[in-house]
């Protein structure tokens, strides 16, 4: 085991605070779709639409700011990438059946 | 093995869809009548593929065992394990021949319970799998980089496989479901995730053979080629030895196989 | 930002042959650099890749009973899915700081951040406790419906997760006990593993609330 210091810059301590205000706002804002259903002009399959868009982007969001993939090799953004809009197209596919 | 296996459960047993433990006994026993004899050879064909998937577990204990020189603990467990692991798949092949087998001719009770003790045997016994899974991770993980022939990732899959599997035993309390022994999730994912995890080992034990071979053939030539390509056993007749310092000498009197004569 | 790299995989100190990280390809795939070890990341995508065939299997079950489904989720406590999911989110937060502040050689700070997390898992393990409790209270098991099969299932497989992920923080607050003043290279692998694996638990559930909780 070396002792050499590990040589990483930072990621900025706003940077992270702020997603994790960016992922309350989106949960909050999911809660709002989940609590009234069928409401207003969106129907069902819009809310449902809606709310597995928003629980993706927050999905993107932890993988983006806290497991810094924003700094992180293209292989592994593209798997993820390839799973976000896999997980997603099936899901929204069998919510609209 | 696993083209074999899958063919005998697909083509001939037909269990897609697998029967669901909630059907009656009834149910079960005309559903087995309706293709006995296709059934029957199914269940042949499955234990006929289960022969061959133990030289393939032990094609890949044997790299943890190049590198654990004097006390194979891990290589043990896979051995222990891949024994119980094997003799649970066949087993439960096993049972389901024998549901299979008296069909019709005795009560649908007993062959459902005949049955049913062939899924769990199937299904149920997966912590043997799982100690097999582990073993195979921690022999990866804990190589010397020197002898790193599987990569590392490939013990990390090895170990969220294993949990994958483990559903498997969440299967006793549903008798419908996703985690009924015919669910999806208790048994189609941990049955696929299977066999992919084993497309993707088997890629990389191939690999593995080939740069021991380079490594082999690189130790050789630092050795000398009147040696061959691995290293001459004290006991290997094909590889006569010539250079007497490699040679094991042979006890000269029992005294001194009872470690009294000093060498 | 500047030039981040992450902490380093050990060196290569053997033959060409065989390295550390297996073949010339699979080193130079790492050349930009992952949070903690490649193999971390193989199990994380494995880990996800079960948890959308779980997502899918739910959603493929909701087609076939649309009512069941219906009548499971006017049943679930959406304040609590939504104090669950602060729970989750707030560990991460935590988590991904210390990790920063480890990087910077604050210790200290990062030792307290990893309590935090951990307190916050402790308080999700406690809510899904209560929450269990009131739906077996009411006389909804896993044997109820196909709903409550899914929804105790797989939040208890989730749980199972939180639960390591407790035992993991523990080990990455011994690691940093052992830091002196700035990590090395293994050291802050084994953190960012640990990091990495958190956030994916935290990932996973954020699946689970929108399918379960949320979308009818």
């Amino acid at each position: 085991m070396t002792t050499t210091p590990v040589r990483s810059t930072v990621t900025s301590v706003r940077f992270i605070v702020g997603a994790w205000l960016t992922l309350l706002a989106l949960t909050l804002l999911s809660g709002l779709f989940g609590a009234e259903h069928a409401v207003g002009a969106l129907g069902v399959k819009g809310i449902d639409t809606a709310i597995l868009l928003i629980a993706f982007a927050k999905v993107f969001v932890i993988a983006h700011a806290f497991m810094e993939h924003r700094h992180a090799a293209g292989w592994l953004r593209l798997s993820f990438a390839g799973w976000y809009v896999l997980v997603c197209g099936t899901l929204m596919a069998l919510y609209w059946m | 093995m696993s083209v074999v296996y899958i063919v005998g459960w697909v083509v001939f047993a037909r269990l897609i869809p697998a029967p669901s433990p909630g059907w009656s006994a009834q149910r079960l026993t005309d559903w087995l009548l309706g293709h006995q004899i296709q059934f029957l050879i199914g269940c042949a064909v499955m234990i006929g593929a289960a022969g061959l998937w133990g030289m393939w577990c032990a094609a890949l204990s044997v790299w943890t065992y190049k590198t654990e020189s004097r006390f194979p603990v891990l290589f043990a467990t896979q051995v222990i394990s891949v024994a119980a692991g094997l003799t649970f798949f066949i087993f439960d092949t096993l049972f389901w021949t024998v549901a299979a087998f008296r069909a019709g001719q005795r009560s649908p009770e007993i062959t459902q319970a005949i049955w049913d003790v062939g899924w769990f045997g199937f299904l149920f016994t997966i912590t043997v799998y799982i100690a097999w899974a582990v073993s195979i991770a921690l022999g990866i993980l804990w190589n010397p980089p020197e002898h790193q022939l599987f990569p590392r990732w490939s013990a990390f899959l090895t170990i969220g496989s294993a949990l994958c599997w483990s559903a498997g035993l969440l299967i006793v309390f549903f008798k419908q479901g996703q985690f009924a022994y015919n669910g999806g999730l208790a048994m189609w994912l941990p049955l696929g995730e299977f066999f992919v995890w084993l497309a993707i080992m088997t890629v990389l034990g191939l690999r593995a053979i080939s740069r021991q071979e380079q490594i082999s053939r690189h130790e050789a030539s630092q050795r000398g080629a009147q040696y061959g390509v691995y290293e001459p056993g004290k006991r290997d007749i094909f590889h006569p030895i010539e250079d007497s310092a490699l040679i094991e000498r042979p006890p000269e009197s029992v005294a001194q196989l009872a470690g009294q004569d000093t060498r | 930002m500047g030039d981040t790299t992450f902490a380093p995989d050990s060196p290569n100190t053997t033959q060409p042959i065989a390295g550390r990280n297996g073949t010339p390809l699979e080193r130079r795939m790492l050349k930009r650099g992952v949070p903690g070890e490649v193999g971390i990341w193989a199990f994380i995508l494995t880990d996800m890749s079960v948890f959308a065939i779980y997502y899918i299997v739910v959603a493929l079950s909701r087609s076939r009973q649309p009512e069941v489904f219906l009548h499971g989720r006017h049943l679930m406590s959406l304040p609590t899915g939504l104090l669950n999911t602060f729970f989750m989110l707030t560990a991460s937060l935590f988590v991904a700081l210390a990790v920063q502040y480890i990087r910077q050689g604050r210790n200290g700070t990062s030792q307290v951040l990893l309590v935090g997390a951990g307190l916050c898992g402790t308080g999700f393990v406690i809510t899904k406790y209560f929450e269990w409790g009131a739906k077996l209270a009411a006389g909804y098991t896993p044997l109820s419906d196909n709903f409550f099969q899914l929804y105790f299932m797989l939040t208890g497989i989730h749980l199972l997760h939180v639960l390591v992920a407790l035992v993991v923080l523990a080990y990455m607050s011994r690691k940093v006990t052992h830091i002196r003043q700035v990590p090395a290279a293994s050291q802050m692998r084994f953190i960012e593993n640990g990091a990495s694996y958190w956030h994916m638990v935290d990932l996973i559930w954020l699946g689970l609330f929108a399918l379960l909780y949320l979308a009818s």
